[in-house]
């Protein structure tokens, strides 16, 4: 059965194995890795990432893509900043706020794609770029304040996890369950394998492409939340690296660029490799600027290794 | 009346750009309330050679059923190179030019094979290959660009001959000639063909690899001559200047009528859809919202004419 949780995990293995073989290198390599500290870093700083991931796995699934989740990331961190030091009223009304317009654009994202027709990469890179210049309105550049009470209570630390990674591990926790275990979840991967045959089963495959993209937008707009808290401030540009490295996250984890294979798992250890390689890079003290060209070897590695699985699997 | 509405659906020129064109130089003019001259309107165009000479490069892709990614950091990389080898010295623009083309024709071939022989989508390869060329040149220059430009290269961009702006003529010579080449030779067809239907053109017996390959090798050398345009035109290196050109090549081939399944697509359609994205984002910078309305119309722009481009396609 090729859409059963099982076969969908099996495309998790690979990443698994390579974020394993970089710890243990690591842990060799710099006795400065294995430390409380380094190890709570690495987990909050791949928080952002690994969320904006789901949001990713989630349009990959259905055989789309979502290049607008960047500017959503960015101009949630500005909602945050700009209304949240109020005091309590103000946080929760950012929050939602940020929320609303991430839904509303991935509500624009999913309308183009069912209503007018336009490939998926298309209208979500144009909302990306009309999302970023509206943040740009809203704040030239960095500034605001992010709510002093809503920064501390997300650096909180449980041993070496923060709040914000177990943000994040809640949300992988559902939405895994969701979409291997519900109807909806099955209806994903279904348009996933053949949006056609999907249809013609009776699946409703418009209202699922669109409540997927309102689903990734809300999903981008909570890792723009978590990255507010981080940077204690908003910023117009902050997002812009995470549309890339969440298909890049995505990818390397097994998720499958033609819809219908992979899962949300294999994105998180996607997400973690990311991030390890510039942790890595820096605790060896190597030039931050090969990390560059790691990620992308890394990347063109997976593609050529899952190209060659996927071939003879076929 | 109803013939020649026939006969502008099945032409392929696309006459409803160049009015859009017009309209948006209308727009521009009006909107300026005549304090811009037909100079100023030539300058806007010479700004705008180094985009349309990349755009022509991402028309081809497109038009090969690709997509190409990795051009903003191509032109990126030409300008820190070239800038770095020349270093202000005009004897040494030869070599600087021909490294740089070289390096080009580098990126152009591993995409094209990446994409072709290892069956990857375009759109990962490009943007692989887009990270890796940011990563090379920030390690060549460790983040702090040098060099800068010879005068006597500066002129392919400042010089003006007659009432013509060097960069403007050279950017239309190469329009011209690879127009000829996509309409009336066999590459041409081949190309169109391999876009439309790979599987029939692989059956209909030329290598239909080799012409995608060649597709991704000329969108990285004119990448690369849009680096040397643009490194004329601001003199110096500078790191990531040329980034923010991927999305407009795309933008621009889009507008022209450029369609992401490959086989749609006319340099002619380009050429005045570079224009509208240069204007209107000349237009913003006028109204002073210079950075935050250059993304504003870029989206608004590739959205509407999508849908639009897709309500046609529709139709017939």
């Amino acid at each position: 059965m090729r859409g059963s949780v099982k076969t969908q995990m099996k495309q998790a293995v690979p990443s698994m194995i390579i974020m394993v073989i970089m710890i243990v290198v690591a842990s060799i390599a710099s006795d400065r890795f294995l430390t409380a500290a380094n190890l709570r870093n690495v987990l909050t700083q791949t928080a952002v990432l690994a969320i904006v991931s789901i949001a990713q796995c989630m349009a990959l699934f259905i055989g789309g893509i979502d290049m607008s989740v960047s500017s959503v990331i960015s101009i949630s961190t500005i909602w945050v900043a700009m209304f949240s030091s109020t005091g309590a009223a103000g946080l929760f009304g950012s929050l939602i706020l940020a929320l609303i317009v991430g839904a509303a654009v991935g509500l624009v994202n999913g309308l183009g794609v069912v209503k007018f027709k336009i490939p998926a990469m298309i209208i979500t890179i144009s909302t990306q770029a009309f999302v970023k210049g509206i943040a740009l309105v809203l704040m030239p550049s960095s500034g605001g304040k992010v709510n002093q009470g809503f920064a501390d209570f997300m650096r909180t630390r449980f041993g070496i996890f923060s709040i914000a990674f177990l943000t994040a591990v809640v949300l992988y926790a559902l939405l895994w369950v969701i979409l291997h275990y519900t109807g909806f979840g099955r209806k994903v991967y279904a348009i996933g394998n053949g949006e056609l045959y999907a249809e013609q089963s009776g699946i409703n495959t418009k209202k699922i492409t669109v409540q997927v993209y309102v689903i990734s937008g809300i999903i981008a707009a909570v890792a723009g939340v978590v990255l507010s808290a981080r940077i204690s401030s908003g910023n117009p540009l902050v997002g812009d690296s995470y549309a890339m490295d969440s298909v890049a996250a995505a990818v390397i984890g097994g998720v499958s660029m033609n819809g219908g294979i992979g899962s949300v798992a294999g994105a998180l250890f996607g997400a973690v490799i990311l991030s390890l390689i510039n942790n890595i890079m820096n605790s060896m003290g190597i030039s931050p600027y090969y990390q560059y060209i790691i990620k992308g070897a890394l990347l063109m590695f997976s593609l050529v290794l899952f190209q060659m699985k996927r071939r003879k699997a076929v | 009346m109803n013939q020649i509405k026939q006969k502008l659906r099945y032409q392929s020129f696309p006459l409803g750009i160049y009015i859009l064109l017009l309209a948006t130089i209308a727009v521009f003019l009006a909107s300026t309330q005549g304090s811009v001259s037909p100079s100023h309107l030539l300058n806007i165009a010479r700004t705008a050679a180094p985009l349309g000479i990349a755009a022509m490069g991402q028309t081809i892709v497109l038009v090969a059923g690709g997509l190409d990614l990795s051009v903003g950091t191509t032109m990126s990389m030409v300008n820190l190179v070239t800038a770095s080898i020349m270093n202000g010295d005009g004897s040494r623009i030869a070599p600087a030019v021909a490294v740089s083309l070289v390096l080009c024709l580098a990126i152009g071939l591993v995409n094209g094979i990446m994409v072709t022989k290892f069956k990857m989508q375009p759109f990962l390869v490009t943007m692989a290959m887009s990270i890796i060329v940011q990563g090379g040149y920030y390690l060549y220059t460790q983040g702090i660009a040098r060099g800068s430009i010879a005068d006597e290269m500066r002129f392919i961009s400042s010089g003006w001959i007659g009432i013509m702006p060097v960069a403007v003529i050279i950017w239309v010579a190469i329009w011209i000639l690879l127009s000829i080449v996509l309409k009336k030779t066999i590459y041409g067809r081949k190309l169109y063909l391999t876009g439309a239907n790979p599987a029939a053109s692989r059956l209909s017996g030329f290598h239909a690899d080799w012409i995608t390959i060649s597709a991704y090798v000329l969108c990285a050398l004119l990448a690369g001559l849009a680096g040397l345009m643009l490194s004329a035109y601001i003199g110096v290196a500078s790191v990531d200047i040329g980034n923010d050109y991927t999305l407009n090549t795309v933008a621009s081939s889009v507008i022209g009528g450029a369609a992401f399944t490959g086989g749609i697509g006319s340099l002619e359609g380009t050429f005045p859809g570079v224009l509208i994205m240069t204007i209107l984002q000349s237009l913003m910078t006028i109204l002073g919202i210079s950075e935050a309305g250059k993304f504003i119309c870029q989206g608004a722009v590739i959205a509407i004419m999508v849908a639009i481009n897709q309500r046609k396609a529709g139709k017939q």
